[in-house]
């Protein structure tokens, strides 16, 4: 007596298919990744660009009435932008001793916080040195307890 | 007579099949959700650098500073509701005195534009559409700096541009 065998049928084993998923989910997975830190670090360039532009503009605007002491960004840009003076931030280490502080400003944009801390020196007679550093979370969320990047420009107007 | 025994088939059975499939699915959503997330934010991050709005905004603060930062601080004049602001520069290195001038103005076309012109005759020199999706647009003065308000909406996405540059001449 012979017993036929009947031949396996053609197509994929399980052990086959669940390769394949995981061979696949690896790729996927990966290109998704490249993708989200791309997308992260845009963002990242995107909100050091703000800050330069927060600073920027608030050094042009300074220094157009000559870097004097009674500047108040909050009062000429309030209905612009949201800004704010907030005495209770402190300055992160960025304003320099010698440097007197005109004010600490939050201005928020996007769902960022941004921290401008201006501040002023007279280095000879008639001429004075303003600064101002940008401060910004590299989260969202609030400032405090958050690693920060900052951006500093120093300018000089006569005065 | 001879009885042929029946043999196992090639195939799945019916867990492999039901487990299969479940692990398939757990996959197929994981991935789609997590190539949703990321195709949504790829395109948020487009969008805010490369969107007309954002290209406009940019062109917008290109060419005010570049113009104000050559200008006159001496001499400009702006609207009395902001509406348009004229300045006043040099042509070259070699000119002796203020021989151009430039207006920013936007216009009922949703469009901010400049017009640059001689000086002494006033003469019209060109127009340049600087950029479209205007919905307002605002200047002032603070001393010798001047700002330009802008608010860009392209119906989707709507943007503020807060510009200021220094008059250096």
């Amino acid at each position: 007596m012979t017993v036929k065998r009947l031949k396996s049928a053609g197509g994929f084993t399980l052990i086959e298919i669940m390769a394949t998923i995981v061979i696949l989910s690896v790729v996927v997975i990966g290109a998704s990744g490249y993708r989200y830190y791309a997308a992260l670090d845009a963002r990242k360039a995107s909100m050091q660009a703000t800050a330069s532009r927060i600073g920027l503009l608030l050094c042009e605007s300074w220094r157009g009435v000559n870097g004097t002491d009674t500047y108040d960004p909050v009062a000429q840009f309030s209905s612009e932008l949201a800004i704010t003076e907030n005495l209770n931030l402190n300055n992160y280490g960025y304003k320099d001793e010698n440097f007197t502080l005109l004010g600490n400003y939050e201005v928020s944009i996007n769902s960022t916080n941004y921290c401008a801390i201006l501040s002023w020196r007279d280095v000879a007679t008639g001429l004075r040195a303003v600064n101002i550093v940008v401060v910004w979370p590299l989260q969202d969320g609030y400032l405090q307890g958050s690693p920060y990047e900052p951006f500093e420009l120093t300018t000089y107007t006569t005065n | 007579m001879s009885r042929k025994k029946p043999t196992v088939r090639g195939g799945f059975t019916l867990i492999e099949l039901m487990i299969g499939t479940v692990l398939a699915v757990i996959v197929t959503l994981g991935i789609s959700i997590i190539l949703a997330d990321s195709q949504r934010g790829w395109h948020t991050m487009y969008n805010r650098i490369y969107s007309d709005v954002v290209t406009d905004g940019y062109s917008a603060r290109r060419v005010f500073d570049n113009v104000l930062r050559k200008a006159s601080g001496e001499k400009y004049f702006v609207d009395d509701a902001g509406g348009w602001i004229e300045v006043y520069y040099y042509a070259d290195a070699n000119s002796t005195f203020v021989d151009r001038y430039a207006r920013f103005f936007s216009d009922e076309n949703s469009q901010l534009n400049v017009e640059y012109g001689k000086l002494n005759p006033t003469e019209t020199q060109a127009i340049q559409t600087i950029c479209g999706n205007v919905t307002g647009c605002t200047f002032k003065t603070t001393g010798r700096a001047a700002q330009m308000i802008l608010t860009l909406d392209n119906g989707t996405q709507s943007a503020t541009v807060v510009s200021s540059s220094f008059m250096h001449n």
